[in-house]
Parts: C-alpha cells; structure tokens; sequence
C-alpha cells in the first residue's frame, strides 16, 4: 500500500504542479495590456473624449494608436488639457475599448475578404 | 496583466483535479502500470509546458513593462512669397517629442524644435523638457523648462498641425506680447465646481529676460524675451497661472495672471558688456481667451497684455513699455468634408511703430488625414508704411502630427 500512496503523493503533485502551470499559462495569455493605471469607468471615458478631444486639434482617432502608446499620449494630454485623474482613466479605458474593437471589425472583414477570394478561385 | 477572473477558475480546477486524484486512492493494483505510464507522460507534459511557459514570459515582458517609451510630435515644409521679396520654399521644422512614463507616478516630457535658417544653417532648440509628477487626481507638478501657461496659444495651438493657419498670430509669436516659455516649476489640472468642469495652472519661474536698444541718443526697452531663460538675474522670481471654467462643455473662458521682476540683459545689435547695476523691473502680465465649438464650427479669441516698468538704476535705465494683442479666429469644415475655411483677425501694439500690425488672414486647407494638412493661406497686413509689417504674404505649408 505504501508504495501506491507515494505514488498517488507524487501523481498529486504533479497534477497540482500541471494546474498551477495551466493557470499561469491561461492567465497570462489573457493579459490585453499594460496594468496600469486603474481601469476607469467606459460610458464616462466616452463622454469625456467627446467632450474633450477636439477643444484644441482635430480628433486623433483611438486606431491611429497602440494601447501601450495610448498611455502615454492620453498622460501627455491630461498635462495639458487639465484632465482629472478620473477623467484621464475613463479617456483611457474607452480608447482602449473603442481601437479593440476597430481591430475586430477589421479581422472580420479580412476573414469576410479572404472568404470571397477563396469562393472566387473555386469558381 | 494577471486576469483575476481565470486565477480563481484556475485554482477551483486544480481543487477539483486534486480532489479526483486524491478519490482513486483505491484503486486496483493492475491498474498501477497504466497509472505509471500516464504520470510519465505527464511528467513529459509538464517540463514541456515549463519551458513553454518561460519563453512565453520572455516574450511578454517588453509588453508588460513598468515603463514606456513613446516618440510623438510633427513637422512642417512651406512656401511663403511676400510683396518685397521672392518666393522661397522653406522647411519649417521638425519637432520631435519623447515621452518617457513610470506607471502612473511621473512622465518626462520633452520637445526638440529643429529648424533650418536662411542660410541652411540648422538651429537645435529645447521647446520644453519637464517632469510630471502625478501628485493625486487634481494636480501634476511639472518642472523644468515649460510652454507659458498664460493664454492658449503658445500651450495649446502652436504646433502646426494643429493652428489652422500657417503663422502665429503677431504678438504671439517669439519676442511678442505673450510669453512663449518660463523656466521654473508649475502645479496644474482639473477639478470639478459642482457640474462645472474647471482647469488651472500656476507657476513660479525665472522670468523674462529684458532687451534695450539705443535710438536717439538714449536707451529704450526693445523687447521682451520670454523663452524660458535658463538663470534668472535678478533673482526675482516672477508668479503666475491660468484659470478655465467651462460655463457649457462647449465653451471655455480663461483668464491669465503674472507678476515678478525681470531685468534688461542684452542690447539689441549693441554691446551687452556695458551693462551693469541694472534695475530689477516690474514685469506683470494679464490675458484672457474663450474657445467656443459646435460640431465644426470653432471660434476662439485671446487677449494678452506684457508690461514692463521703469527704472532709474543701471547703465540701460529707461521707461516702461507696454506690448498688447488679441485675435479672433473663426474656422469651419462643413460636415465630413476634406476643406477647412480659416479666417483671423489679429491687432499687435507695441512700443515701437514699425512692429505693430493688424493682420487680416484667411485660409483654406486639405485634411488628407485629421493630423496631416495642407494649408493654404493669405494675409493682409496693415503697419507702418514701408516697414516688414505692412507686407502681404501668401503662406503654403504642408504638415504632419504623429
Ligand atoms: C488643451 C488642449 C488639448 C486638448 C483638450 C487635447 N489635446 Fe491632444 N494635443 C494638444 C497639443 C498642444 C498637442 C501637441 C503637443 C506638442 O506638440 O507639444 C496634442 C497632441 C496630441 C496627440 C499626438 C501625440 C502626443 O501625445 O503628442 C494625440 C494622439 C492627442 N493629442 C490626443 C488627444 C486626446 C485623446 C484628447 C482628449 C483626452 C486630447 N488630445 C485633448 C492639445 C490638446
């Protein structure tokens, strides 16, 4: 019996070791972007920026931007445009959502694209 | 970024695991090889998965790093013909920003403005270097060498991207009425008055530097330099700020304030060395400005006073002078359309005839994106006869914000 316990010790082990791994894994490719600053409120961000982003120069579109570089632009802005802390991380959380979302629509009119092309060659 | 979310499912799946394996405990010693055989393979799995997982963090931590580097900023290329001298084409400038970020705790911001001159020479200024400290959510402390607070212009439209026509309004320009730089240290922001939406900065700097000039058998003040001198004088700090309301959410009123001491320094085509004993001078400032937006229709004005006092101590003692502006500027871009109407009015008055100016301008540019432009301007301009401020002038430029 002894034997048998160690190992189910040692296969227990492992499997904590397999999930913990997993989790890890599955967590960290969850990551979208930097972890800061603190998320801020979306449908606020929205008003914000509507508000707020073409008081000096024309509207700088969230597509024109990654969301790393996003930070420092909007920080660079809240310098300048006198934005609340709040402000700038509800600017922040709704450019992030609003280029995500612009690069979905456009991997799906890839897709849509290279669907058609392939209909096409079949023909 | 951990997701907190996938942790918890991750742990309560590890429970259920465990738990699972832990309930065999029973079981049958025949099937003792086959068990062996999978925790070899698992075993297999895992070191895999480990080796996996570490390259995989490898690759994530440039991502995920607690500081960023980001490089923004635009140029300008032109073209410019005037009643008294032939057209020529220019390069305007390049003007690189480097953007250097720790977490939300504090930013460098620093501009480059990198022009060639006349005469193909290339001239390297520092536009502004500061570090932001994010004190709390209603003020940054900024240090260093700042655009001036006071007014709009100079902090909010100059870079040409963004000014809808190809010059500066006069007085607003280098060596006008209103300050372009300071060197010192602000505190800025925001807070909200009720429902009101409020901006402030205020600043405490090294002040101007005074220029003389010598006309007629005597000194006179020539000019203000406020770019930002990097030592002050007289050791007179100069203090100062702005304060924006938001009556609407579109429209902001904002009104300017500076005082302090600022000294004569330099002479003007003249030798400095002279100098000595200088007077600390009085050095106030006023301004106000409005911008008001619907859909794309803008108008904005502002107003700026610089004023210098009197002195009887040092070797350029000489009166007071008072330099004034204001413009108004009205643009519209008719719905999605590409073509954006300008149009400025602008009124310079300075101590000396030949330099003051009202200027009519007009404008019509081509947004090939919202930040690349071309722009197409005219001005008419209206000073003593003769003089370099009484010219017309047709301005072409073609610029990029990146
Ligand atoms: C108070 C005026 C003002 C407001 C309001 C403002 N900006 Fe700007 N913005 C500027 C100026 C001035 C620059 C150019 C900076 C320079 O050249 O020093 C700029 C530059 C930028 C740039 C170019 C990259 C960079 O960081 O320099 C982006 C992108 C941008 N702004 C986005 C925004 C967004 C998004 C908002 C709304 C939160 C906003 N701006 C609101 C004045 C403003």
């Amino acid at each position: 019996m002894n034997t048998i316990t160690e190992k189910m010790r040692s296969s227990e082990k492992a499997a904590v070791k397999l999930v913990i791994t997993l989790g890890f894994l599955w967590a960290s490719s969850a990551a979208l972007a930097a972890d800061f600053p603190a998320p801020g409120s979306l449908a606020d961000g929205a008003q914000t920026w509507a508000e707020n982003c073409t008081r000096c120069h024309n509207l700088r579109s969230p597509n024109e931007l990654r969301d790393d570089q996003w930070i420092s632009s909007v920080f660079h802005m809240r310098v300048r445009a006198g934005l609340t802390g709040k402000e700038t991380r509800d600017v922040l959380t709704f450019i992030q959502a609003a280029n995500a979302t612009a690069a979905q629509v456009r991997t799906q009119a890839e897709a849509r694209a290279e669907a058609q092309q392939d209909e096409a060659q079949e023909k | 970024m951990i997701n907190i979310g996938n942790m918890k499912t991750s742990i309560v799946a590890s429970t259920l695991i465990v738990g699972m394996l832990c309930g065999t405990n029973s079981i049958a010693a025949e099937s003792l090889e086959e068990l062996n055989e999978e925790l070899e393979k698992l075993k297999e799995r895992i070191g895999q998965l480990q080796i996996d997982s570490v390259r995989h963090s490898e690759a994530e931590e440039w991502r995920y790093s607690d500081s960023l580097v980001h490089l923004s900023g635009y140029a300008d290329v032109g073209y410019q013909d005037s009643d008294s001298e032939d057209g020529s084409f220019n390069v305007g400038r390049f003007a690189p920003i480097f953007h250097y970020q720790y977490r939300d705790i504090v930013m460098l911001e620093s501009e480059l403005e990198i022009e060639v001159g006349d005469d193909g020479e290339t001239e390297v200024k520092l536009e502004y270097l500061s570090v932001d400290v994010f004190l709390n959510d209603y003020i940054t402390l900024v240090a260093g060498k700042f655009l001036s607070p006071i007014g709009q212009f100079r902090q909010n439209l100059h870079p040409s991207w963004i000014n809808k026509l190809a010059s500066a309004p006069t007085g607003f320009a280098h060596d006008g009425a209103a300050p372009v730089a300071d060197v010192g240290f602000q505190l800025r922001g925001g807070f909200p008055l009720g429902r009101t939406r409020t901006n402030y900065a205020l600043f405490v700097s090294n002040g101007p530097v005074l220029v003389a000039e010598f006309e007629d058998g005597e000194f006179e003040l020539d000019g203000i330099e406020a770019e930002g001198a990097g030592s002050d004088e007289d050791g007179e700090k100069v203090y100062g700020g702005r304060f924006a309301v938001f009556p609407m959410s579109s429209l902001e009123l904002g009104f300017s304030l500076a005082s302090g001491k600022a000294t004569v320094s330099d002479i003007h085509e003249g030798d400095s060395s002279i100098l000595g004993g200088e007077g600390a001078r009085d050095y106030d400032v006023i301004g106000a400005d409005f911008a008001y937006q619907r859909n794309n229709f803008y108008l904005r004005g502002e107003y700026v006073e610089s004023e210098v006092g009197g002195t009887a101590f040092g070797a350029a003692a000489s009166e007071g002078a008072i330099w004034e502006t204001w413009y108004t500027q009205a643009s519209y871009r008719p719905g999605q359309s590409k073509f954006e109407y300008v149009m400025r009015y602008t009124d310079f008055d300075s101590p000396h005839d030949s330099a003051d100016q009202e200027q009519w301008a007009i404008g019509l540019n081509y947004l090939l994106t919202n930040s690349a432009i071309f722009k197409l301007g005219y001005e008419l301009n209206d000073g003593l006869t003769d003089s370099e401020a009484d010219e017309d002038r047709l301005t072409v430029q073609l610029t990029y914000g990146f």
